[in-house]
Protein backbone atom coordinates (compact mmCIF):
# COMPACT_ATOMS: atom_id res chain seq x y z
CA UNK A 1 0.00 0.00 0.00
CA UNK A 2 1.68 3.51 -0.61
CA UNK A 3 1.58 6.66 1.32
CA UNK A 4 -1.63 8.22 -0.58
CA UNK A 5 -3.68 5.30 -0.36
CA UNK A 6 -3.02 4.67 3.64
CA UNK A 7 -3.66 8.24 4.14
CA UNK A 8 -6.90 8.04 2.12
CA UNK A 9 -7.39 5.05 4.25
CA UNK A 10 -7.16 6.93 7.67
CA UNK A 11 -9.13 9.60 6.51
CA UNK A 12 -12.04 7.90 5.45
CA UNK A 13 -12.21 6.16 8.66
CA UNK A 14 -11.22 9.14 10.73
CA UNK A 15 -14.54 10.88 8.63
CA UNK A 16 -16.66 7.68 8.77
CA UNK A 17 -19.45 8.41 10.92
CA UNK A 18 -21.16 5.65 13.34
CA UNK A 19 -24.59 5.59 14.12
CA UNK A 20 -26.36 4.51 17.46
CA UNK A 21 -25.18 0.79 18.56
CA UNK A 22 -27.27 -1.96 17.85
CA UNK A 23 -27.33 -3.53 21.25
CA UNK A 24 -28.36 -6.82 22.17
CA UNK A 25 -30.65 -7.81 25.05
CA UNK A 26 -27.48 -7.68 27.29
CA UNK A 27 -26.04 -4.70 26.53
CA UNK A 28 -29.12 -2.93 26.77
CA UNK A 29 -29.49 -3.93 30.53
CA UNK A 30 -26.27 -3.23 31.17
CA UNK A 31 -27.09 0.44 29.56
CA UNK A 32 -30.16 0.82 31.60
CA UNK A 33 -28.10 -0.48 34.91
CA UNK A 34 -25.26 2.11 34.02
CA UNK A 35 -28.19 4.88 34.30
CA UNK A 36 -29.22 3.17 37.57
CA UNK A 37 -25.49 3.43 38.54
CA UNK A 38 -25.34 7.20 37.74
CA UNK A 39 -28.03 8.18 39.65
CA UNK A 40 -27.99 6.18 43.08
CA UNK A 41 -24.03 7.74 42.99
CA UNK A 42 -25.25 11.06 42.48
CA UNK A 43 -27.79 10.67 44.96
CA UNK A 44 -25.23 9.01 47.54
CA UNK A 45 -22.99 12.09 46.71
CA UNK A 46 -25.56 14.97 47.23
CA UNK A 47 -26.37 12.89 50.71
CA UNK A 48 -22.53 12.54 51.50
CA UNK A 49 -21.81 16.56 51.24
CA UNK A 50 -25.16 17.48 52.94
CA UNK A 51 -24.21 15.00 56.08
CA UNK B 1 -3.33 26.95 -4.17
CA UNK B 2 -3.68 30.21 -3.96
CA UNK B 3 -6.41 30.48 -1.47
CA UNK B 4 -4.73 27.86 0.15
CA UNK B 5 -1.80 30.16 1.23
CA UNK B 6 -4.18 33.31 2.21
CA UNK B 7 -6.72 31.05 4.25
CA UNK B 8 -4.85 30.77 7.51
CA UNK B 9 -7.35 27.45 8.32
CA UNK B 10 -6.52 25.90 4.99
CA UNK B 11 -3.08 26.76 5.36
CA UNK B 12 -3.12 25.10 9.47
CA UNK B 13 -5.02 21.81 7.88
CA UNK B 14 -2.76 21.24 5.04
CA UNK B 15 0.36 21.80 7.96
CA UNK B 16 -1.27 18.92 10.14
CA UNK B 17 -1.83 17.04 6.36
CA UNK B 18 1.92 17.24 5.68
CA UNK B 19 3.50 16.03 9.68
CA UNK B 20 0.98 13.19 9.16
CA UNK B 21 2.30 12.68 5.96
CA UNK B 22 5.94 12.69 6.84
CA UNK B 23 5.17 10.50 10.04
CA UNK B 24 3.16 7.69 8.03
CA UNK B 25 5.88 7.72 5.43
CA UNK B 26 8.87 6.88 7.97
CA UNK B 27 6.59 4.05 9.45
CA UNK B 28 5.46 2.68 6.20
CA UNK B 29 9.00 2.45 5.31
CA UNK B 30 9.72 0.48 8.12
CA UNK B 31 6.90 -1.74 7.50
CA UNK B 32 8.08 -2.59 3.90
CA UNK B 33 11.79 -3.28 4.95
CA UNK B 34 12.69 -6.59 5.37
CA UNK B 35 11.91 -8.32 8.75
CA UNK B 36 15.14 -7.62 11.07
CA UNK B 37 15.79 -7.08 14.51
CA UNK B 38 17.11 -3.56 14.11
CA UNK B 39 14.34 -2.58 11.82
CA UNK B 40 11.45 -4.27 14.42
CA UNK B 41 13.63 -2.04 17.30
CA UNK B 42 13.48 1.02 15.06
CA UNK B 43 9.50 0.27 14.43
CA UNK B 44 9.04 -0.15 18.22
CA UNK B 45 10.76 2.96 19.19
CA UNK B 46 8.88 5.17 16.71
CA UNK B 47 5.69 3.57 17.11
CA UNK B 48 6.05 3.65 21.05
CA UNK B 49 4.91 6.58 22.94
CA UNK B 50 1.21 6.48 23.95
CA UNK B 51 1.71 3.42 25.92
CA UNK B 52 4.98 4.36 27.87
CA UNK B 53 3.33 7.93 28.62
CA UNK B 54 -0.16 6.66 29.98
CA UNK B 55 1.53 4.37 32.16
CA UNK B 56 4.10 7.13 33.43
CA UNK B 57 1.55 9.59 33.81
CA UNK B 58 -0.13 7.35 35.96
CA UNK B 59 2.56 7.19 38.76
CA UNK B 60 1.50 10.35 38.85
CA UNK B 61 2.20 13.34 42.20
CA UNK B 62 -0.64 11.35 44.18
CA UNK B 63 0.32 7.64 43.19
CA UNK B 64 3.65 8.45 44.41
CA UNK B 65 2.02 9.38 47.57
CA UNK B 66 -0.04 6.16 48.17
CA UNK B 67 2.56 4.09 47.00
CA UNK B 68 5.02 5.79 49.51
CA UNK B 69 2.28 5.72 52.39
CA UNK B 70 1.16 1.97 51.57
CA UNK B 71 5.11 0.75 52.15
CA UNK B 72 5.42 3.07 55.18
CA UNK B 73 2.25 1.53 56.92
CA UNK B 74 2.62 -2.00 55.60
CA UNK B 75 6.25 -3.25 54.44
CA UNK B 76 6.42 -4.69 51.70
CA UNK B 77 5.05 -8.30 52.67
CA UNK B 78 1.45 -7.77 50.61
CA UNK B 79 1.67 -4.84 48.52
CA UNK B 80 4.84 -6.09 46.15
CA UNK B 81 2.85 -8.80 44.98
CA UNK B 82 -0.12 -6.92 45.28
CA UNK B 83 1.69 -4.21 42.69
CA UNK B 84 3.30 -6.76 40.57
CA UNK B 85 -0.25 -8.22 39.66
CA UNK B 86 -1.62 -5.02 39.11
CA UNK B 87 0.89 -5.01 36.02
CA UNK B 88 -1.87 -7.44 33.75
CA UNK B 89 -4.73 -5.25 34.77
CA UNK B 90 -3.52 -2.30 33.54
CA UNK B 91 -2.40 -3.49 30.34
CA UNK B 92 -5.57 -5.49 29.29
CA UNK B 93 -7.52 -2.09 29.54
CA UNK B 94 -5.58 0.28 27.85
CA UNK B 95 -4.28 -2.36 25.04
CA UNK B 96 -7.96 -2.84 24.00
CA UNK B 97 -7.38 1.41 23.63
CA UNK B 98 -4.48 0.84 21.16
CA UNK B 99 -6.72 -1.60 19.01
CA UNK B 100 -9.69 1.09 18.88
CA UNK B 101 -8.15 3.82 18.30
CA UNK B 102 -5.82 2.44 15.19
CA UNK B 103 -8.68 0.84 13.86
CA UNK B 104 -11.52 3.91 14.33
CA UNK B 105 -8.92 7.18 14.26
CA UNK B 106 -11.54 8.13 16.72
CA UNK B 107 -11.27 8.97 20.48
CA UNK B 108 -12.88 7.30 23.09
CA UNK B 109 -14.81 10.18 23.54
CA UNK B 110 -16.29 10.68 19.87
CA UNK B 111 -16.97 6.75 19.64
CA UNK B 112 -19.27 6.69 22.96
CA UNK B 113 -20.78 10.19 21.52
CA UNK B 114 -21.30 8.35 18.33
CA UNK B 115 -22.03 4.68 19.15
CA UNK B 116 -24.15 5.70 22.86
CA UNK B 117 -25.49 9.00 22.13
CA UNK B 118 -25.14 12.62 23.12
CA UNK B 119 -26.08 11.84 26.99
CA UNK B 120 -23.14 9.69 27.52
CA UNK B 121 -20.73 11.93 25.06
CA UNK B 122 -21.25 14.96 27.37
CA UNK B 123 -21.71 13.19 30.57
CA UNK B 124 -18.22 11.99 30.15
CA UNK B 125 -16.86 14.76 28.69
CA UNK B 126 -17.84 17.00 31.22
CA UNK B 127 -17.17 14.69 34.06
CA UNK B 128 -13.69 14.23 32.61
CA UNK B 129 -12.29 17.55 32.00
CA UNK B 130 -14.23 18.10 35.54
CA UNK B 131 -12.53 15.50 37.15
CA UNK B 132 -9.03 16.46 35.17
CA UNK B 133 -8.80 19.77 36.61
CA UNK B 134 -9.10 18.86 40.12
CA UNK B 135 -6.43 16.18 39.61
CA UNK B 136 -4.16 18.88 37.81
CA UNK B 137 -4.52 20.80 41.17
CA UNK B 138 -2.99 17.56 42.75
CA UNK B 139 -0.25 17.52 40.49
CA UNK B 140 1.00 21.05 40.74
CA UNK B 141 1.00 20.36 44.82
CA UNK B 142 3.32 17.46 44.39
CA UNK B 143 5.35 19.50 41.32
CA UNK B 144 5.56 22.96 43.81
CA UNK B 145 6.26 19.86 46.77
CA UNK B 146 9.16 18.50 44.60
CA UNK B 147 10.89 21.92 44.07
CA UNK B 148 10.42 23.22 47.53
CA UNK B 149 13.29 20.62 48.55
CA UNK B 150 15.59 22.09 46.51
CA UNK B 151 14.35 25.93 48.15
CA UNK B 152 12.23 27.12 45.00
CA UNK B 153 9.30 29.04 46.41
CA UNK B 154 5.81 27.66 45.93
CA UNK B 155 4.40 30.98 43.35
CA UNK B 156 7.79 30.63 41.23
CA UNK B 157 7.55 26.46 41.72
CA UNK B 158 3.53 26.56 40.30
CA UNK B 159 4.36 29.07 38.08
CA UNK B 160 7.10 27.67 36.50
CA UNK B 161 6.00 24.16 36.01
CA UNK B 162 2.47 25.68 34.17
CA UNK B 163 4.66 27.39 31.82
CA UNK B 164 6.67 24.50 31.40
CA UNK B 165 3.48 22.34 30.77
CA UNK B 166 1.88 25.01 28.33
CA UNK B 167 5.17 24.87 26.30
CA UNK B 168 5.19 21.17 25.35
CA UNK B 169 1.69 22.06 23.63
CA UNK B 170 2.80 25.25 22.35
CA UNK B 171 5.73 23.25 20.07
CA UNK B 172 2.53 22.58 18.00
CA UNK B 173 3.60 18.96 16.84
CA UNK B 174 2.57 15.75 18.65
CA UNK B 175 5.78 14.00 17.97
CA UNK B 176 8.30 16.18 19.40
CA UNK B 177 6.19 17.09 22.31
CA UNK B 178 5.80 13.29 23.28
CA UNK B 179 10.21 12.66 22.91
CA UNK B 180 10.56 15.16 25.09
CA UNK B 181 7.53 14.37 27.68
CA UNK B 182 9.09 10.66 27.03
CA UNK B 183 12.75 12.43 28.07
CA UNK B 184 11.02 13.66 31.35
CA UNK B 185 8.98 10.54 32.00
CA UNK B 186 12.66 9.12 32.25
CA UNK B 187 13.19 10.68 35.57
CA UNK B 188 10.34 8.32 36.71
CA UNK B 189 12.95 5.55 37.46
CA UNK B 190 14.87 8.16 40.20
CA UNK B 191 13.07 5.94 42.56
CA UNK B 192 14.99 2.64 41.67
CA UNK B 193 17.98 3.79 42.65
CA UNK B 194 16.60 5.20 45.85
CA UNK B 195 14.71 1.86 46.45
CA UNK B 196 18.24 0.39 46.28
CA UNK B 197 19.99 3.22 48.52
CA UNK B 198 17.65 1.56 51.07
CA UNK B 199 19.24 -1.62 50.94
CA UNK B 200 16.43 -3.65 51.03
CA UNK B 201 16.74 -7.16 52.18
CA UNK B 202 16.05 -9.67 49.41
CA UNK B 203 14.93 -12.26 51.59
CA UNK B 204 12.21 -9.88 52.55
CA UNK B 205 10.70 -9.80 48.86
CA UNK B 206 11.47 -13.30 47.98
CA UNK B 207 9.34 -14.07 51.13
CA UNK B 208 6.50 -11.18 50.79
CA UNK B 209 6.23 -12.87 46.68
CA UNK B 210 6.42 -16.35 47.98
CA UNK B 211 3.75 -16.05 51.17
CA UNK B 212 1.99 -12.94 50.30
CA UNK B 213 0.62 -12.14 53.79
CA UNK B 214 -0.81 -9.01 55.52
CA UNK B 215 0.61 -7.89 58.03
CA UNK B 216 -2.24 -7.36 60.73
CA UNK B 217 -4.84 -9.06 58.48
CA UNK B 218 -8.03 -7.74 56.01
CA UNK B 219 -8.40 -4.59 58.23
CA UNK B 220 -10.38 -1.41 56.96
CA UNK B 221 -7.36 0.18 56.49
CA UNK B 222 -5.30 -2.33 54.48
CA UNK B 223 -8.62 -2.68 52.38
CA UNK B 224 -8.85 1.58 51.80
CA UNK B 225 -5.32 0.98 50.35
CA UNK B 226 -5.82 -2.26 48.81
CA UNK B 227 -8.75 0.02 46.46
CA UNK B 228 -6.70 2.98 46.27
CA UNK B 229 -3.60 1.76 44.74
CA UNK B 230 -6.13 -0.33 42.14
CA UNK B 231 -7.79 3.33 41.81
CA UNK B 232 -4.10 4.44 40.99
CA UNK B 233 -3.51 2.18 38.46
CA UNK B 234 -6.59 2.21 36.45
CA UNK B 235 -7.80 6.21 35.91
CA UNK B 236 -10.95 7.29 33.61
CA UNK B 237 -8.86 9.65 32.16
CA UNK B 238 -6.07 7.20 30.93
CA UNK B 239 -8.65 5.49 28.27
CA UNK B 240 -9.29 8.83 27.00
CA UNK B 241 -5.71 9.79 26.63
CA UNK B 242 -4.22 6.49 25.31
CA UNK B 243 -7.04 6.28 22.63
CA UNK B 244 -6.92 10.04 21.71
CA UNK B 245 -2.85 9.73 21.28
CA UNK B 246 -3.03 6.47 19.37
CA UNK B 247 -5.33 8.63 16.95
CA UNK B 248 -3.21 12.27 16.69
CA UNK B 249 0.10 10.30 16.87
CA UNK B 250 -1.60 8.57 13.14
CA UNK B 251 -1.02 5.28 14.26
CA UNK B 252 -3.16 2.30 12.13
CA UNK B 253 -4.04 -1.64 12.44
CA UNK B 254 -0.56 -2.17 10.65
CA UNK B 255 0.85 -1.01 14.18
CA UNK B 256 -1.26 -2.32 16.66
CA UNK B 257 1.71 -5.03 17.57
CA UNK B 258 4.30 -2.36 18.51
CA UNK B 259 1.59 -0.46 20.23
CA UNK B 260 0.67 -2.99 22.35
CA UNK B 261 4.53 -3.72 23.21
CA UNK B 262 4.61 -0.50 23.89
CA UNK B 263 1.67 -0.73 26.22
CA UNK B 264 3.08 -3.89 27.81
CA UNK B 265 6.45 -2.02 28.44
CA UNK B 266 4.57 0.83 30.08
CA UNK B 267 2.93 -1.28 31.97
CA UNK B 268 5.95 -3.16 33.32
CA UNK B 269 7.84 0.25 33.97
CA UNK B 270 5.19 1.63 35.93
CA UNK B 271 4.72 -1.42 37.92
CA UNK B 272 8.39 -1.51 38.69
CA UNK B 273 8.79 1.72 39.76
CA UNK B 274 5.34 1.48 42.06
CA UNK B 275 7.22 -1.42 43.78
CA UNK B 276 10.66 0.81 44.03
CA UNK B 277 8.81 3.60 45.99
CA UNK B 278 6.79 0.75 48.05
CA UNK B 279 10.39 -1.12 48.84
CA UNK B 280 12.04 1.89 49.73
CA UNK B 281 9.32 3.43 52.66
CA UNK B 282 8.37 -0.56 53.72
CA UNK B 283 12.21 -1.07 54.05
CA UNK B 284 13.40 2.55 55.36
CA UNK B 285 10.44 3.66 57.49
CA UNK B 286 8.29 0.40 58.07
CA UNK B 287 10.62 -1.51 60.42
CA UNK B 288 11.27 2.02 62.63
CA UNK B 289 7.32 2.36 62.71
CA UNK B 290 7.29 5.63 61.89
CA UNK B 291 4.11 7.39 61.63
CA UNK B 292 3.05 8.85 58.05
CA UNK B 293 -0.28 9.86 58.52
CA UNK B 294 -0.88 13.49 57.47
CA UNK B 295 2.83 14.02 56.22
CA UNK B 296 2.45 16.02 53.05
CA UNK B 297 3.72 15.55 49.71
CA UNK B 298 7.26 17.78 51.05
CA UNK B 299 7.39 16.58 53.92
CA UNK B 300 8.05 12.79 52.18
CA UNK B 301 11.46 14.02 51.68
CA UNK B 302 12.19 15.58 54.84
CA UNK B 303 11.34 12.21 56.12
CA UNK B 304 13.51 10.08 54.31
CA UNK B 305 16.50 12.49 54.93
CA UNK B 306 17.83 11.34 57.97
CA UNK B 307 18.14 8.05 56.95
CA UNK B 308 19.18 7.88 53.17
CA UNK B 309 21.16 11.18 52.94
CA UNK B 310 20.38 15.02 50.96
CA UNK B 311 21.22 13.89 48.02
CA UNK B 312 18.41 10.79 48.24
CA UNK B 313 15.84 13.65 49.34
CA UNK B 314 16.26 15.77 47.00
CA UNK B 315 16.02 12.19 44.27
CA UNK B 316 12.56 11.36 46.18
CA UNK B 317 11.77 16.13 45.31
CA UNK B 318 12.69 15.46 41.42
CA UNK B 319 10.67 12.25 41.22
CA UNK B 320 7.99 13.76 43.05
CA UNK B 321 8.28 16.85 40.69
CA UNK B 322 8.40 14.66 37.71
CA UNK B 323 5.53 12.46 38.35
CA UNK B 324 3.60 15.66 39.01
CA UNK B 325 4.76 17.01 35.14
CA UNK B 326 3.98 14.01 33.22
CA UNK B 327 0.40 13.60 34.77
CA UNK B 328 -0.24 17.50 33.62
CA UNK B 329 0.95 17.03 30.38
CA UNK B 330 -1.40 13.58 29.39
CA UNK B 331 -4.07 14.75 31.97
CA UNK B 332 -4.74 17.66 30.07
CA UNK B 333 -4.33 16.42 26.41
CA UNK B 334 -6.56 13.92 27.60
CA UNK B 335 -9.34 17.09 28.42
CA UNK B 336 -8.68 18.91 24.99
CA UNK B 337 -8.82 15.36 22.66
CA UNK B 338 -12.37 14.49 24.66
CA UNK B 339 -14.12 18.50 24.15
CA UNK B 340 -12.54 18.44 20.35
CA UNK B 341 -13.90 15.50 19.89
CA UNK B 342 -17.29 15.69 21.34
CA UNK B 343 -17.63 19.05 19.86
CA UNK B 344 -16.32 18.53 16.26
CA UNK B 345 -13.67 20.63 16.82
CA UNK B 346 -10.10 20.41 15.47
CA UNK B 347 -8.04 18.50 18.40
CA UNK B 348 -4.60 17.63 17.19
CA UNK B 349 -1.05 18.30 18.88
CA UNK B 350 -0.33 18.91 14.99
CA UNK B 351 -2.48 21.55 14.29
CA UNK B 352 -1.59 25.29 14.55
CA UNK B 353 -3.15 27.13 17.63
CA UNK B 354 -5.60 29.22 15.08
CA UNK B 355 -6.71 26.27 13.62
CA UNK B 356 -7.79 24.57 16.71
CA UNK B 357 -8.41 27.45 19.42
CA UNK B 358 -10.26 24.97 21.38
CA UNK B 359 -7.77 22.16 22.04
CA UNK B 360 -5.08 24.65 22.91
CA UNK B 361 -8.01 26.60 24.99
CA UNK B 362 -8.60 23.38 26.96
CA UNK B 363 -5.40 22.45 27.73
CA UNK B 364 -3.92 25.96 28.61
CA UNK B 365 -7.17 26.45 30.53
CA UNK B 366 -6.96 23.68 32.90
CA UNK B 367 -3.62 24.21 33.23
CA UNK B 368 -4.20 27.80 34.17
CA UNK B 369 -7.40 27.05 36.32
CA UNK B 370 -5.01 24.22 38.09
CA UNK B 371 -1.93 26.33 38.54
CA UNK B 372 -4.12 29.39 40.39
CA UNK B 373 -6.52 27.33 42.87
CA UNK B 374 -2.90 26.01 44.29
CA UNK B 375 -1.64 29.56 44.70
CA UNK B 376 -5.06 30.65 46.48
CA UNK B 377 -4.26 30.79 50.20
CA UNK B 378 -5.87 28.47 52.09
CA UNK B 379 -8.11 26.83 49.20
CA UNK B 380 -9.68 23.58 49.74
CA UNK B 381 -7.79 20.86 48.96
CA UNK B 382 -9.17 18.42 51.52
CA UNK B 383 -12.24 18.82 49.85
CA UNK B 384 -10.41 19.09 45.79
CA UNK B 385 -8.87 15.27 46.60
CA UNK B 386 -12.68 13.96 47.87
CA UNK B 387 -13.87 15.41 44.96
CA UNK B 388 -11.19 14.23 42.11
CA UNK B 389 -12.10 10.68 43.84
CA UNK B 390 -16.24 11.09 43.61
CA UNK B 391 -16.42 12.59 40.12
CA UNK B 392 -13.89 9.30 38.80
CA UNK B 393 -16.28 6.69 40.62
CA UNK B 394 -18.82 8.24 38.90
CA UNK B 395 -17.11 7.82 35.12
CA UNK B 396 -14.99 5.14 35.61
CA UNK B 397 -18.19 2.44 34.96
CA UNK B 398 -19.68 4.03 32.47
CA UNK B 399 -16.11 4.67 30.50
CA UNK B 400 -14.98 0.96 31.08
CA UNK B 401 -18.26 -0.56 30.37
CA UNK B 402 -18.32 1.53 27.15
CA UNK B 403 -14.93 0.27 26.41
CA UNK B 404 -16.00 -3.23 26.76
CA UNK B 405 -18.61 -2.63 23.92
CA UNK B 406 -16.94 -0.84 22.07
CA UNK B 407 -14.22 -3.33 21.56
CA UNK B 408 -16.40 -5.87 21.03
CA UNK B 409 -18.54 -3.94 18.18
CA UNK B 410 -18.16 -5.72 15.32
CA UNK B 411 -19.16 -2.92 13.05
CA UNK B 412 -16.11 -0.65 14.27
CA UNK B 413 -13.48 -3.39 15.18
CA UNK B 414 -14.08 -5.78 12.59
CA UNK B 415 -11.11 -8.68 12.71
CA UNK B 416 -9.76 -6.86 15.42
CA UNK B 417 -12.39 -6.73 18.16
CA UNK B 418 -11.79 -8.69 21.18
CA UNK B 419 -11.50 -12.49 21.32
CA UNK B 420 -13.01 -14.38 24.32
CA UNK B 421 -10.36 -14.92 26.20
CA UNK B 422 -9.86 -11.12 26.10
CA UNK B 423 -13.10 -10.65 26.98
CA UNK B 424 -13.35 -13.64 29.82
CA UNK B 425 -9.55 -11.78 31.25
CA UNK B 426 -11.11 -7.93 30.65
CA UNK B 427 -14.68 -8.75 32.16
CA UNK B 428 -13.14 -10.19 35.11
CA UNK B 429 -10.65 -6.77 35.23
CA UNK B 430 -13.67 -4.43 34.79
CA UNK B 431 -15.72 -5.99 37.16
CA UNK B 432 -13.05 -5.96 39.84
CA UNK B 433 -12.13 -2.74 39.02
CA UNK B 434 -15.63 -1.26 39.00
CA UNK B 435 -16.35 -2.93 42.70
CA UNK B 436 -13.24 -1.55 43.88
CA UNK B 437 -13.84 1.89 42.35
CA UNK B 438 -17.17 2.17 43.65
CA UNK B 439 -16.46 1.14 47.56
CA UNK B 440 -13.34 3.90 47.09
CA UNK B 441 -15.76 6.63 46.42
CA UNK B 442 -18.04 5.65 49.09
CA UNK B 443 -15.12 4.92 51.90
CA UNK B 444 -13.77 8.40 50.69
CA UNK B 445 -17.65 9.63 51.27
CA UNK B 446 -18.21 8.64 54.50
Amino acid sequence: MDIDRELEDLESRARRVYGPARLGRAARWLMWLLRAYVVAMLAVVVYGFVH
Amino acid sequence: MAAVLHDPAARGATREKDLRRRDRTRLLSLHAQRPSWSRALLLLLLVAGPGMLVMLGDNDAGGVITYATTGARYGVGFFVPFLILMIPVAYLVQEMTVRLGAVSQKGHAELIFDRFGRFWGWFSMADLVLGNVLTLVTEFIGMAAGLSIFGVPLAAAVLGSACLVAALAAIQRYMTAERITLGLAALNLVFLPLALRAHPSAGAIAAALAHWTLPGGLTSGVLFLIIANVGTTIAPWMLFYQQGATVDKGLTPRDIRQGKTDTLVGSIVMGIVAVAIVVLTGTVLFPRGIAVSGLSAAQWAQTLEPFLGTTAARLFGLGLFEAGLVAAVTISLSSAWAVGEVTGRTHSLNAPLRQAPLFYGIYGGSIAVAAAVVLIPHAPLQLITLTVQVVATLLMPPALLFLLLLANDPEIMGPYRNSRATNICAGAVVAMILALSTLYGLTTLF
